[in-house]
Parts: C-alpha cells; sequence; structure tokens
C-alpha cells in the first residue's frame, strides 16, 4: 500500500462452496481516485465490493481501508464499514424513517452525537443531494433516483473516507439516473476517493481516473477510461464494450463518438 | 318461579368473578407467553447452533401436544415429578404460558426473517452492530408484520384458557359450568351465553388493541404487503 492510497486489495480470494468468484484480485485506489469497475453481471465486482467493506468474507488476501486491514482470520468489520460508505442497487433505506431519521441514526447511535448536531448535519447533507423540500419524507414516498439520494446522505454522514457504489443505478427509472449521476459527479469533484461498480459508460467516461474491466473473478484490464473503453487490448474486454455499446448504440449515443463530442468544461 | 332475565342477574356475580379468574389467567399468559415467544422466537433464527435447537424443540414440542394434555400435565404430572404443590393457578397459567410462547415464536421468528435482507445489508454498511441492527432497524420492522398473526395468537390463548376449567379451575367457562350443575333447574343455557358473550368481549377488545397498533404504526407511503382479499376464508 503506497502511502497515498486509501485502499489496498492484496490477492483476495474468495468462493462460494466450490465456486470460485474472486481468483486473486489486487488493486490499489489513491486517494481522491475514482476508479470504475465494470464487467458482466457474475463476474465478481459486487463480491469485491462487499468483500472491501466487510459485508462478505473471504478465504485468503488482504484488504486495507484506510489503516484498518481485514484478512480472513480478523473481525474488524464494524470498524470498517464505518469508514467505508456503501451504496447499494436496491437502496435499503430504512423504510420506517424519515429521510432525516435515515441519515441521522448512524452519527447518532455510533458518533454519539446529539439529535440536533446530528439533525443540523442531516439538513446540510440533504441539501446537498437536493432533498431538503423531501427531508420528512418516508422512502416509500420517494422516487428511486430521490430514494438513492438520501442513501448517499445516509452514508456520507459517518464521514467516510471512501464510498463504494454497487451498481447505484441499475434499478432506477431512466429519468431518475441522471439526479444520482449528478451527485456522484459532484462527490468525485470535491476529492471523494469512490470506486464505482457501473453500467453507465458516460459516467465511467467522464468521471472515471481509471477503469478495470473484470472477468470471471480477475482483473482483466486497467488503465486510463479512454484507454480501457476506446480501445481495450484484450478480446474479452472488446466482447464484453461490443455488448454494452450494442444497448447504447439503440440508445443513440455511441460510445466513440460520444468521446469525440465532449466536452471536458462540465 | 324465577323469569329468565332475572336468572341471569343472579349468576352475573358468579360471572363476574369468573371472567376476573380468565382476564387474569389470560393476561399473564399473554405476557410470560410473549416473552417466551420473543426469547424463543429470535433463538430459533439464530445461527447458532444451540441457541437454536433448544429453541425448535421448545417449539415443536409445546405445538405438537394439545394444551388438554399439557394441563394434565402441569396439574398432576409435575407434582408427582418435582414432589411440588401446583396448586390449579399455577398450573393453567404455566400450561397456557408455555402454548402461547411457542406459537409466538414462530410469529417472531417469521416476522424477523420476513424483513428484507437488503436491510441488514444497510444496516450493516453503517457499522451498527448486531445488537443495534435488531434494536433500530430489523425490530420495528419485524413487529409490525408479526401484529395481525401476533393478535390470533393473543385470541386463540384467549379461548384456550377455558380449557383450565378441566383441571378443575373456576375460570370463567368453569364458573358457567359449574352454574348449571349447581342449579339444574335453571335448565338453559342461558349462563353459557353469557360466558360466550363475555369471552366474545374480550377476543373483540384484543382484536381492536391490534387494529389500533396497527394503524398506529402504519408508515406512510409504504405499500401495504398484504393483499385484502374480497372474501376470506373463515
Amino acid at each position: 500500500m503506497t502511502s497515498n492510497s486509501v485502499i489496498a486489495v492484496a490477492d483476495v480470494a474468495k468462493s462460494y462452496g466450490s465456486t470460485p468468484v474472486l481468483r486473486g484480485v489486487s488493486l490499489d485506489l489513491a486517494v481522491g481516485e475514482v476508479l470504475v469497475i465494470i464487467g458482466r453481471s457474475g463476474s465478481g465486482k459486487s463480491t469485491l465490493l462487499r468483500c472491501i467493506n466487510g459485508l462478505e468474507p473471504f478465504q485468503s488476501g488482504s484488504i486495507t481501508v484506510a489503516d484498518i486491514t481485514v484478512t480472513p482470520k480478523t473481525a474488524k468489520g464494524n470498524e470498517l464499514r464505518q469508514t467505508v460508505g456503501m451504496i447499494f442497487q436496491s437502496f435499503n433505506l430504512f423504510p420506517h424513517m424519515t429521510a432525516t431519521e435515515n441519515v441521522t441514526l448512524a452519527p447518532r447511535k455510533l458518533k454519539k452525537m446529539t439529535r440536533e448536531q446530528a439533525k443540523a448535519e442531516a439538513a446540510a447533507l440533504l441539501e446537498k443531494v437536493g432533498l431538503s423540500h423531501r427531508a420528512h419524507a418516508y422512502p416509500g414516498q420517494l422516487s428511486g433516483g430521490e430514494q438513492q439520494r438520501v442513501a448517499i446522505a445516509r452514508a456520507l454522514a459517518m464521514h467516510p473516507k471512501v464510498m463504494l457504489f454497487d451498481e447505484p443505478t441499475s434499478s432506477l427509472d431512466p429519468e431518475t439516473v441522471g439526479s444520482v449521476l449528478t451527485v456522484m459527479r459532484q462527490l468525485a469533484q470535491e476529492g471523494m476517493s469512490m470506486i464505482v461498480v457501473t453500467h453507465e459508460m458516460s459516467f465511467a467516461r467522464d468521471v472515471a481516473d481509471r477503469v478495470i474491466f473484470v472477468d470471471e473473478g480477475v482483473i482483466v484490464e486497467e488503465g486510463p477510461p479512454e484507454q480501457v473503453l476506446r480501445a481495450p487490448a484484450h478480446e474479452r474486454t472488446q466482447v464484453f464494450l461490443r455488448s454494452i455499446l450494442g444497448e447504447s448504440a439503440a440508445r443513440k449515443s455511441p460510445l466513440p463518438d460520444a468521446f469525440e463530442v465532449t466536452s471536458h468544461d462540465s | 318461579m324465577m323469569t329468565h332475565a332475572s336468572q341471569l342477574s343472579d349468576y352475573a356475580p358468579l360471572l363476574y368473578q369468573g371472567a376476573k379468574v380468565t382476564l387474569k389467567l389470560t393476561v399473564l399468559a399473554l405476557v410470560f407467553g410473549s416473552v417466551l415467544g420473543l426469547i424463543a422466537g429470535l433463538a430459533r433464527s439464530s445461527a447458532t447452533w444451540w441457541l437454536r435447537l433448544p429453541a425448535m424443540a421448545f417449539i415443536g414440542t409445546f405445538r405438537s401436544i394439545p394444551i388438554l394434555l399439557q394441563l394434565f400435565f402441569a396439574y398432576y404430572a409435575l407434582p408427582l415429578l418435582f414432589k411440588i404443590d401446583v396448586p390449579q393457578y399455577a398450573a393453567a397459567t404455566l400450561a397456557l404460558s408455555v402454548y402461547c410462547g411457542a406459537y409466538m415464536a414462530e410469529v417472531i421468528r417469521s416476522a424477523v426473517e420476513s424483513v428484507d435482507q437488503g436491510q441488514r445489508a444497510g444496516a450493516m454498511a453503517l457499522g451498527l452492530g448486531r445488537v443495534r441492527m435488531f434494536v433500530y432497524v430489523i425490530w420495528p420492522q419485524a413487529v409490525r408484520v408479526a401484529i395481525p398473526a401476533g393478535v390470533g395468537v393473543f385470541v386463540m390463548t384467549l379461548k384456550d384458557s377455558s380449557l383450565a376449567s378441566v383441571i378443575g379451575y373456576l375460570e370463567l367457562t368453569g364458573t358457567g359450568l359449574a352454574v348449571r350443575e349447581i342449579d339444574p333447574a335453571s335448565g338453559s343455557f342461558s349462563v353459557l351465553v353469557g360466558v360466550g358473550a363475555i369471552y366474545f368481549l374480550f377476543a373483540w377488545v384484543i382484536s381492536f388493541g391490534g387494529q389500533l397498533a396497527e394503524r398506529r404504526l402504519r408508515i406512510p407511503g409504504m405499500i401495504q404487503e398484504r393483499p385484502r382479499p374480497a372474501m376470506t376464508a373463515a
């Protein structure tokens, strides 16, 4: 782990029974870096995220986040998870709590913040994700995009050193995807260290510092987005991108063209 | 000759006494049963085998044996086995509590297990430990699921408390039966109708309480997952 990295994954292997999911994965995440992981479903990318914040045990290797090291033999799950913010495909907001209560729960119980302090901070975070007006709404009263933004505010309330996003927009209606991606872009601009598993190639192209293609539990290819997305060296990456681009072509945004016209002033 | 109405009013004080006994027996059984059910239900859904197996044995045993036999066992067998004095009220309370607890355990287990796995992941990801996760995230959702079925167990316990009459405990049913026996001249079912009405009233109060709790705990915007069938199978 180099001195400026916030995550160091070293040769992590995991299997469910006799089915290997991760077969020796190593990666570093620098402070402030945005890493996008792409790959087909079942390739192990979500499992990797869940290992990084201790939601899943693994069989060998080690994972270091900030100054907490987790190996198969150590149990520092809660400590680790308080350092890492995690966003799920299915939001996982607590349905019996308002947006504000969702955001304040962990700081109040774990950081022993007073209700007023936590509320003030929650108000600031909800404003940051553009949901001040929905502070007292319950998750069931919010759209998918709004729920996901509350989930981001909830994770930020613990002041994580790194944020993990596990397909954050995959279960959203197309019209609400943008609002979530906007918040994520903003976080990236503020210097948050992030690992994002996503199929949103435009986000990968515009925001990622580095893109990793994972297949069958190993990192097949990694590099800057222009290289991995436009000129992948490996055939497996090419096949995967072609299948993804087939979809985006249908939505009239073929990736190579999009590269040409993208302006970086936004 | 006494009129129909005056007969009932003659027995009213006795029925009132019986109703008080039934109420006491039922409330005690519900309190003990709920505590037992909570402990056994949580142990039953635990991943730890030495918690899970005893809970499974407890639930399996006391749900499978008729409450009538359990009452006999508590009243006649326990004194022989342990050389202790078991008065009727103790035997009835014990048997009914354990019976209620075994049913309650399954209600609580299924309610806890019905909470979406994503909720556990969400709570874990925030760094809430197991206890906080349960107290603040899982239980508030599980209890809402448990209320309708829990009300059913409560009403069942109330009605089954009538079986305590077979060990000679003079609760409401026992009182009603005794009145008919002592005074065959009454010759009617009016006493039993009165007894039935009192059970109905108690059961209604329990159900109403459950409905109030459900309404109070309803989450705004949450889709009610229980379908409302047009016709209920009785």
